[in-house]
């Protein structure tokens, strides 16, 4: 017993740091109505600024503290309200997490730019000692707090207090709440909206450097991922906050460390529970949450009284081009892709050949993408995680039956419809933010409890998978192994527009349009969205198989890590989520553009090999430029499209199309009239016809 | 001199997005007058009154607010001069408390020197708030919403109030109790615009009625001139009123 | 024969009672109103009977069979259809299509086998099912315009079709000619009592056009903050002085 007290107090500290990284989710949510992912890419930045100014320019404790916290915190918030999400108070949630999406891929990357890629080892601490173990209290007791530890609580306490504070007594926390709710009611009221959001993301911003510092030397070197898993974990005490109370949020918080604390010292060390539960906790707890509280369904959802002022949204589902230019637009397309299989197989070397193959694995797990997100309106955040299911399968299936290649990849993917089904049960019900949110907690549960066991993965040797053999064509030979793929990325493509264009996609296209009225003539609210689940995470599974089968193993850590996963969703909807052709393009985009900017980044350096002379500012500049740009560079291009995606919420490539299929109706038909004034006032309400989404 | 007029509206054109809700609009209201803006459903009546109050930017036109130029300015800017909407539906904050609502109110309102004192006027003027002034106001019934609206106009003093369809829904009752709180406002010198579907509350209120339809001025003149013009389409078809009337 | 019996509905919000211990009985083929000021609960209740929201208190049966815990989707296959005072049509997508998502709706079948075998074309039965129903409400036209394009009007009407398409027994309408001008009002007067005699479907129709409501209505039940106040044939509840206060006072002088 008293040993469960000593566990409980040792898991405070733990705690603390979930509060803070919680209270800090709730204040963005609370002051922005955004469900801000790139909160830990923000910290990261902090960290990482922190880190450069302390360890490698040797500043003081105060200057380093008040540089990345006070100022460089806040400037990203500001940065980040007034160029992106004062345009988006009136988007969809949905396009506001996409965008927090697109922010959390690209913002390390800019860091990496701006600051140097090389790894930081041992981040430095936010307190005078210089270790953490120099410092400790109560001495001599049996349970000792660090330093760090000590720092970590008191900023806790600070913060949550302050906060309390300033939303229940002060006027500018009565002004945040106003402007949240409704930025031109508080206008109407004399408020200036635009400040208050901008204080308010500045403060969010601060309390994100601030996490981000204290937080760092938990880790043995600085990385996006540990503070980004670590902020999904800290989801679950902003769930059990409601997303709005931050008192319950500190509780949760501090439950959630001392749970974990307690596992941990209860459990025997070396049980599956101890291995896999005890990291994998916070996800369940997350996940539990979402299925259980109640009320979440419909908190946060406060409808704007004054949004009738603005002009209707574009529908993100409208295919707003001719039918002849659709057709035309398919049959060119599949043309294409035939001449491409056909210059790879024929004029590419070796290198670039492999990344094409793998682009047309990639293409047929991003299809579970297009059917999810795209037709069933859904955004599941864990694609990866089923074709990572996917490409186990296939591998056990392989080496426990003996089983062909090409069967294993089918029963793989029928396994990861099962799981997906099984998953969609209980989380379709759920609102979209909350349901990407459970989408995510399920990623990193596989990936923390799943992946390390042996029965899954194989263990710490990744499995190998080997390639199909059909008859005397062996597919050892990339040039096979590229048709075999080409073939498979047809047949899934041919089901997907089947589905797109059939039942199915009408009862999803009804559900995601207007939900109340799909159910008003018998069209089941689950069923459909179920259905579409499961056939996307079976797509998936068969995709995971395929890539697999051509890398020669089922390696989770190189191929479908949850965070690669999340890239893939935001190149899928930022290209077009409804669209065949952008899953295809997400998929070859995805290898080829970094091996394409590494070439690129690499010319500089060979030109200035063969002109050793050269001199300048041209020199100088080319200097600066190098290869190991490239990764960073495709990020932060991936990213930008999904920052676009509120804007274009059909996809780049089908404003595209729907742009040229205006000016050629233009060019068609340019007589036609404008439209009568008063043809267009017996629309005035019919702006709002289409149910809410 | 006269002074300037509350508010002026000079060949005022608004549009949502593509499409075009007023044309070349020309309305006055002059200090401490009331003027009735009538119209059926979507004839742009509620697109004037957003206008006025900075919501939306006119396409063409200018806004004039006691003879300044308010074109294009920012909402607050404009409530900060004493123009206050209370609009139909829900004009508040419904997950902040009735004392938060009036609370913000006050303090961002250049003309309250004292907002406990005009918390406690408000209370005064309308007890039934001071016993909700913990619960939040998106819990109050339908019109004990309208009554805290207008107990939060009323203690900041506007110069010039948008009523934007303020009965819409109410039981008669408390229409009526809207209305002789109107008239309050009213006599305290404060111009009105009352924006109404429904006329008889309205038209016994104004000074001055003018007609919307399809986004353009139809007519303007004295409230007893009116029942002449109807042509059943200052009317929802259906109000008995309209149904007498040959067409 | 009752066809739909509502008892003692309540239905609270936050602490807000929304209805309090309402009924309304619709009998087969009979044309029932309800009306009452805004927020009187008549959505609410609307939502109570197809399932939208569950009530905290009271029972509503169907053809006898007891409602609760019944989906919304099942009880549109049981012969409940409704359509919304908010028009809630299915966004990129034809007038056509909204109809043929009901259409497939009720035949249920396997929706993800039928794609992959045979394609989700229309067929000539349907598009021979969806001709009719909308040219019977005067929107043939129109059928396969996208529903973006429409005029409110239109968009009423194309509504009240995809609820006719599955052949209800009981049509729940919510304030139909809300938002529409005199001449549309009268066209789906006309088309509403088209399809209550010819084809004896019971409606419920909510309504503020009391002229709509007298010429149409046999029966209507009154409701005022959350409570029902009167029902019974439509002249005796027009005549009805509590009736007159509450709700028909507004609008007579």
């Amino acid at each position: 017993m008293v040993d469960l007290v000593e566990y409980a107090i040792r898991g405070i500290p733990t705690g603390c740091v979930y509060a803070l990284l919680a209270v800090g989710l709730v204040l963005t949510y609370k002051t922005s109505g955004v469900f801000n992912l790139a909160y830990g890419a923000q910290a990261f930045a902090s960290a990482s600024v922190f880190y450069v100014v302390r360890k490698d320019h040797e500043w003081p404790l105060w200057a380093a503290a008040i540089l990345a916290i006070v100022i460089v915190g806040p400037a990203i918030g500001l940065v980040l309200e007034r160029f992106l999400f004062r345009y988006l108070r009136g988007s969809p949630p949905m396009a506001k997490l996409v965008t927090s999406l697109g922010l959390l891929i690209a913002i390390p990357e800019v860091v990496r730019l701006l600051l140097g890629s090389g790894s930081r080892k041992n981040p430095p601490p936010l307190w005078w000692v210089r270790r953490t173990d120099e410092w400790l209290w109560p001495q001599g007791s049996s349970v000792v707090l660090d330093a760090g530890q000590i720092a970590t609580i008191v900023s806790t306490i600070v913060v949550v207090i302050a906060l309390v504070f300033l939303f229940a007594r002060t006027q500018i926390g009565l002004k945040m709440r106003a402007v949240v709710e409704s930025a031109r009611m508080a206008e109407l009221y004399g408020v200036n909206s635009e400040r208050t959001s901008m204080t308010a993301w500045a403060l969010s911003s601060l309390l994100a450097g601030l996490a981000g510092v204290l937080v760092a030397p938990l880790f043995a070197s600085l990385n996006p991922l540990d503070l980004f898993t670590l902020l999904v974990a800290a989801l679950a005490a902003t769930v059990f906050g409601g997303l709005t109370s931050i008192p319950l949020t500190f509780a949760g918080g501090i439950a959630l460390g001392v749970l974990q604390a307690v596992m941990a010292g209860a459990l025997p060390t070396d049980s599956v529970f101890a291995t896999g539960l005890r990291p994998g906790l916070p996800f369940i707890v997350l996940f539990a949450l979402l299925m259980f509280r109640p009320g979440l369904r419909t908190s946060g959802e406060l409808q704007d009284p004054l949004a009738g002022v603005d002009p209707p949204p574009p529908s993100p589902v409208t295919q707003d081009q001719p039918k002849w230019l659709t057709r035309g637009s398919r049959a060119l397309m599949i043309l294409l892709l035939l001449v491409a299989c056909w210059i790879s197989i024929s004029v590419l070397d070796a290198f670039w050949l492999g990344l094409v193959v793998s682009g047309v694995c990639l293409s047929v797990i991003l299809l579970s993408i297009t059917v999810a997100t795209g037709l069933g309106g859904m955004l599941s955040l864990c694609p990866a995680a089923f074709a990572a299911i996917g490409a186990f399968a296939t591998a056990q299936l392989v080496e426990a039956t003996g089983m062909t290649v090409i069967g294993a990849m089918i029963i793989a993917g029928l396994v990861s419809a099962t799981a997906g089904a099984a998953l969609a049960l209980p989380v379709v019900r759920l609102g979209a933010v909350y349901l990407a949110l459970a989408t995510l907690a399920f990623a990193l549960m596989f990936e923390s409890i799943l992946v390390p066991l042996s029965w899954v993965s194989g263990g710490s040797v990744p499995l190998s998978v080997p390639r199909p053999l059909i008859g005397s064509i062996d597919m050892a030979d990339d040039r096979w192994f590229l048709l075999f793929a080409a073939t498979c990325l047809g047949l899934i493509a041919w089901v997907v527009v089947r589905l797109r264009e059939g039942t199915m996609g009408r009862f999803l296209q009804a559900l995601y349009t207007s939900r109340d009225a799909a159910e008003s003539i018998g069209v089941s609210a689950t069923r459909p969205r179920v259905m579409a689940f499961a056939v996307s995470a079976g797509i998936a599974g068969f995709g995971g198989g395929l890539l697999a089968s051509y890398a020669g193993q089922a390696n989770y850590q190189a191929s479908f890590v949850y965070l690669v996963g999340l890239v893939w969703v935001a190149l899928v909807v930022s290209t077009g989520a409804r669209s065949v052709l952008a899953a295809i393009i997400s998929g070859m985009v995805f290898f080829l553009l970094p091996a394409g900017l590494e070439r690129l980044f690499s010319w500089p350096e060979n030109w200035l090999e063969a002109h050793p002379d050269a001199s300048g500012p041209v020199a100088s500049l080319l200097e600066v430029i190098t290869p190991s740009w490239a990764v960073p560079v495709a990020f932060i291009l991936f990213g930008a499209g999904a920052i676009m995606y509120a804007r274009h919420p059909e996809g780049s490539l089908q404003s595209q199309m729907s742009a040229l299929g205006r000016a050629v109706n233009r060019r068609i038909d340019p007589g036609g009239e404008p439209p009568d004034p008063a043809d267009d006032l017996d629309r005035e309400s019919s702006a709002d016809l289409v149910g809410p989404s | 001199m006269t002074p300037p007029p509350a508010l002026q509206l000079e060949d005022v054109s608004a549009s949502y997005g593509s499409f075009r809700a007023l044309f070349h609009v020309n309305l006055t209201v002059e200090n401490g007058s009331a003027v009735a803006l009538i119209g059926a459903n979507g004839a742009g009546k509620s697109t004037v009154a957003r206008v006025a109050s900075g919501l939306i930017r006119p396409s063409s036109g200018r806004l004039l607010i006691s003879g300044s130029d308010f074109t294009g300015s920012a909402p607050h800017q404009i409530a900060r001069t004493g123009v206050a909407l209370a609009n139909e539906g829900r004009s508040l904050f419904a997950s902040l408390t009735v004392q938060e609502n009036l609370s913000l109110a006050f303090r961002n309102a250049p003309s309250v020197t004292d907002p406990d004192a005009a918390m406690n006027s408000a209370f005064a003027l309308f007890p039934q708030l001071e016993e909700r002034c913990t619960q939040q106001a998106g819990t109050l019934s339908g019109g004990e919403q309208r009554i805290l609206t207008l107990a939060r106009v009323m203690a900041t003093k506007p110069q010039l109030l948008i009523a934007d369809e303020l009965s819409l829904g109410l039981a008669p009752l408390v229409t009526t109790q809207v209305y002789e709180a109107l008239a309050t406002i009213r006599d305290s010198g404060c111009a009105l615009l009352i924006v109404e579907q429904h006329l008889d509350h309205a038209l016994a209120l104004a000074d001055e009625v003018v007609a919307i339809e399809k986004g353009e001025i139809t007519f303007r003149g004295d409230p007893a001139d009116v029942g002449e013009v109807t042509g059943g389409l200052l009317l929802p078809s259906g109000h008995p009123a309209a149904i007498d009337e040959p067409t | 024969m009752t066809l739909l019996n509502a008892v003692h509905i309540t239905k609270r919000f936050d602490g807000l009672t929304a209805l309090k211990a309402v009924d309304l009985q619709v009998k087969a083929g009979e044309f029932a109103a309800v009306i009452g000021p805004n927020g009187a609960g008549k959505s609410t209740l609307f939502n109570c009977l197809t399932g939208q929201l569950t009530p905290d208190e009271g029972t509503i049966h169907y053809n006898d069979e007891d409602l609760r815990g019944v989906p919304p989707a099942q009880r549109s296959l049981l012969g409940i259809g409704r359509t919304f005072q908010r028009i809630q049509l299915f966004g990129g997508m034809t007038v056509r299509d909204q109809l043929l998502v009901a259409i497939r709706a009720h035949k249920h079948h396997g929706a993800l086998w039928n794609d992959l075998l045979r394609g989700g074309h229309l067929t000539s039965a349907e598009k021979e099912t969806t001709d009719s129903t909308l040219d019977r409400l005067g929107i043939g036209s129109i059928a396969d315009s996208p529903v973006e394009s429409l005029t409110l009007g239109m968009a009423r009407l194309v509504e009240l079709a995809r609820a006719l398409v599955t052949q209800p027994q009981l049509l729940l309408l919510d304030e139909p000619s809300s938002g529409l001008d005199r001449r549309e009002t009268a066209h789906m007067a006309q088309v509403l009592q088209l399809v209550c005699r010819e084809e004896s479907v019971a409606v419920a129709l909510i309504e503020h056009d009391v002229a709509m409501v007298g010429d149409l209505a046999e029966t209507v039940w009154v409701l005022d903050y959350g409570q029902l106040i009167a029902h019974g044939p439509t002249q005796e509840v027009f005549a009805d002085e509590k009736v007159r206060a509450a709700y028909l006072g507004l609008q007579v002088r």
